[in-house]
């Protein structure tokens, strides 16, 4: 019997989204074990008791173990209790944790896991370590390339994500991304009483014998800001009551604001509609029994992806979808080519649009969006997870730098003798050659400010080497090679990668240190050639493209200058 | 608790009512009712704490018309917790009025450092109970019930170290507390938060899994301020929290 812990001191839509890796590990147990026993692997996981109601949806997991964060805050700020009350409560928490693991994942990596990990896998007992964890000169350690991604860019807010949690999680774990079907757990009860109304809604709007779809909205996001405004969301309810093929249901969570939304809502349309206010559990039995679900940035988009029903997600922050949005394979998400959170522009008629496309009912490309609002698909196949553009306005920069980043970091760590990810760019990202060239040369001229940074950090190095007085140089020539990682850009991520190491330096000795450093700036060139490459790769992509694309232009045009000829000398004939 | 002259009398409802120091703790002519006029003056508290902590035991009239109470608005769902500083008012009391009830705890004769010890207490008052105080308890024992609401914690290390359940944390501190290098530093006299800053942070290697714990534990308690910037719904809500723990302190 295999034992895992996963550590995931995160909200509730970080704990959804360990539903998947969950759900791969059982997978992957069960195919590697040949046994076809899908008990030969016991999952626990750690989180924070506010979010166990959340936990307990997720199939798959045989323990659940908690901190009261909240309980602890009390015993430390109340001037009643000494602070002996809030550690040991804390000890309470994780110590019976502290046992002999297979692995352990820090799933998380927030600063708390970060700590925990090390106390709980200290006793050298844990056959294997997945995430990040301080270790004993007070650094954070990575075990692999992919959660040191994870970490810092965590840490450095990038503001175009581009690999998502999910994937992200699998690879650090080099698991398959198996797919998700019902993996929540309901209550039985829940289920028959849920099961019997919707058909009762079936059944009493039914078009013309013709079986109707439900569509669910969930009135509010996670944050206020990512709430949808009350003019769209009635405007939506109000182009699905005009569908007689549809019919929608407001879902919402047992909230007092949330609550008055609805009956606001509903007043609007002769309180003809229905509501449905569910908690995690009950909320399991309710999407099984929709067709699609509409919904703000929240967390019940991983439930429902979880359950493998389709969504429709609006997204006002375009940069954090690509890292937490939806990913049920063909979802749809509208998001805004810049993030703008307090103006809400995106309209009910590029909900419905965007309905229509998930229907079937239009073609992406004969969609017209509100100007700067863009439609994107979830592409989650072959252990990828990427979201390409399927209508609206688009900044191919920001798309360019997203997919060559994901492109980077996979190639960068893909084996030698490997070649199997290739540089495949897809179609809308080429319909704009000045700005893609754009965004070559802007990488380009960042390679050559690094490089010469790169070199002179080098050279003050072995100065330094020979001379101590030189020290200083070599600080400010490695300090300003460190600032070329607060771009946001494809070569940020090799000087994250080397900052973080930098960071990390545990040698005592001023000569070890040298010698590291010396090593981790080969390091670095050597990534920052990889990283060039891929930017060379995608000129030469473009460039044969674009000529491809001359040349057959030129083929018409000779053909039609031919064909001119052939009809005039047809014409002199007669 | 200092000496005190005991007596019990009847009342002329032929219910017994404790006499301490020449103070009667209950009315002389019908304590039940002198309770139920008490607990309906705290109805308001009562019909919102599912959770009551009562200042006073004397015969337990008021507790019972509290249990009756509390049944009426939480059904069984309900729980009391007497504080009693004296014993003998507790001994008593079991002899001619127990109070038998699955629901109440009374804590009788402790001091205020031993309730605080209690982790049951500590627990009970971490969920914001309902404060009442019966009044004839509250004047007989004025400083005690001042001094239990008013209570500071001891705060550095070396004060509360001994009161450690967990053998880890003694040996942790005692260990550190009397290694060569920082016999200078009387860093028992740190509070912790101290302690982790100026002393475990610095250090140049970690050497005991309490320290990752103790590191742990520092960015555990900033999840107050990362709420408040993220989330407003549940910063509202913790910052009742904090105002209701404020209420309860004072």
């Amino acid at each position: 019997m295999k034992k895992v812990l996963i550590i995931n001191l995160k909200k509730a839509d970080e704990i959804l989204l360990c539903g998947h890796l969950i759900n791969s590990l059982k997978k992957d147990a069960f195919i590697n074990d040949g046994n076809k026993d899908s008990q030969n692997i016991e999952i626990e996981m750690l989180i924070y008791k506010e979010y166990s109601n959340v936990a307990k949806v997720i199939d798959g997991l045989y323990k659940l173990h908690s901190i009261d964060r909240q309980e602890i805050l009390a015993l430390k700020q109340n001037s009643l209790f000494s602070d002996s009350f809030a550690l040991e409560a804390f000890y309470n928490a994780v110590s019976p944790l502290k046992k002999d693991w297979d692995t352990v994942i820090n799933f998380s990596q927030d600063a708390v896991a970060n700590f925990l990990a090390t106390f709980l896998t200290n006793n050298k007992t844990t056959s294997s370590f997945i995430g990040t964890r301080v270790n004993e000169y007070n650094v954070i350690e990575s075990s692999s390339y992919w959660t040191a991604i994870k970490h810092e860019t965590l840490k450095s807010n990038r503001p175009h994500s581009f690999l998502h949690s999910v994937e992200l999680s699998h690879l650090a774990c080099v698991l398959p991304i198996h797919a998700a079907e019902n993996l929540l757990i309901s209550n039985p009860k829940h289920d028959i009483t849920a099961q019997e109304n919707f058909e009762k809604i079936r059944e009493d709007h039914q078009n013309f014998g013709n079986e109707i779809r439900i569509v669910g909205i969930k009135l509010k996001g996670s944050r206020k800001i990512f709430d949808l405004s009350f003019e769209t969301l009635k405007e939506t309810i109000d182009f699905i009551f005009d569908d007689v093929e549809l019919f929608p249901i407001l879902i919402i969570s047992p909230d007092d604001a949330e609550r008055k939304l609805a009956i606001d809502l509903n007043k609007e349309f002769d309180n003809k509609l229905i509501t449905v206010e569910a908690d995690y559990l009950a909320l399991s039995s309710v999407l099984k029994n929709i067709d699609i679900l509409i919904t703000p940035d929240s967390p019940i988009k991983h439930l429902a992806d979880l359950s493998s029903l389709p969504v429709i997600e609006i997204s006002k922050d375009n940069n954090q979808f690509f890292s937490s949005g939806t990913i049920g394979h063909g979802n749809l998400i509208l998001s805004k080519c810049q993030n703008n959170y307090q103006e809400d522009i995106i309209s009910g008629k590029d909900i419905l649009l965007a309905l229509d496309v998930m229907l079937g009912k239009r073609n992406a490309t004969s969609i017209q969006l509100t100007p700067t609002i863009s439609l994107y698909q979830v592409n989650n196949s072959n252990n990828k997870i990427f979201y390409e553009y399927l209508a609206g306005d688009k900044n191919i920069f920001n798309e360019i730098s997203r997919y060559m980043t994901y492109y980077f970091v996979h190639k960068i760590n893909e084996p030698q003798e490997t070649k199997t990810t290739l540089l495949d760019i897809p179609h809308y990202m080429c319909t704009n050659k000045h700005q893609i060239s754009s965004w070559i040369d802007h990488e380009k001229s960042l390679v050559t400010d690094i490089t010469k940074s790169l070199l002179a950090t080098l050279r003050s190095l072995k100065k330094s080497q020979q001379d101590k007085a030189h020290a200083r140089d070599f600080i400010v020539a490695l300090d300003q090679l460190l600032s070329f990682a607060e771009t946001e850009d494809l070569m940020q991520i090799p000087l994250l990668i080397f900052k973080s190491k930098i960071e990390n330096l545990t040698n005592t000795t001023r000569e070890d240190n040298i010698k590291t450093v010396e090593k981790l700036l080969y390091g670095l060139k050597n990534d920052i050639q990889h990283a060039i490459s891929c930017v060379y790769e995608l000129e030469n992509f473009v460039r044969k493209l674009f000529n491809d694309q001359l040349i057959n232009k030129n083929k018409n045009l000779e053909s039609i200058h031919l064909m001119d000829i052939n009809r005039r000398e047809a014409i002199n004939e007669l | 608790m200092a000496e005190t002259f005991f007596d019990i009398k009847s009342s002329k409802s032929n219910e017994k009512v404790p006499v301490v120091n020449g103070v009667h703790l209950h009315s002389i002519y019908n304590p039940t009712r002198e309770a139920e006029g008490f607990i309906s003056k705290n109805i308001e508290t009562i019909k919102i704490k599912k959770e009551i902590l009562v200042l006073g035991l004397g015969f337990g009239y008021h507790i019972k018309e509290l249990e009756n109470r509390l049944k009426e608005f939480h059904k069984n769902n309900f729980s009391i917790v007497v504080i009693e500083p004296n014993r003998k008012i507790f001994q008593e009391c079991t002899k001619h009025n127990p109070i038998e009830s699955k629901h109440t705890t009374i804590l009788a004769g402790f001091t205020i450092e031993e309730l605080y010890q209690n982790k049951g207490l500590i627990e009970y008052l971490i969920n914001k109970p309902g404060i009442i105080a019966h009044p004839a308890s509250l004047n007989l024992y004025d400083q005690f019930f001042k001094n239990f609401l008013s209570y500071s914690a001891p705060t550095k290390i070396n004060e509360y170290v001994d009161r450690f359940t967990h053998k880890e944390f003694i040996a942790y501190f005692s260990k550190e507390f009397s290694k060569k290098e920082y016999q200078d530093k009387t860093l028992g006299a740190l509070t912790i938060d101290r302690y982790i800053d100026n002393h475990v942070e610095k250090k140049s290697k970690l050497t005991d899994p309490i320290e990752w714990l103790l590191l742990g534990l520092k960015e555990l308690l900033k999840f107050k301020d990362q709420i408040s910037s993220t989330d407003n719904k549940t910063s509202e809500r913790q910052k009742r929290n904090i105002k209701n723990e404020k209420s309860i302190n004072h």
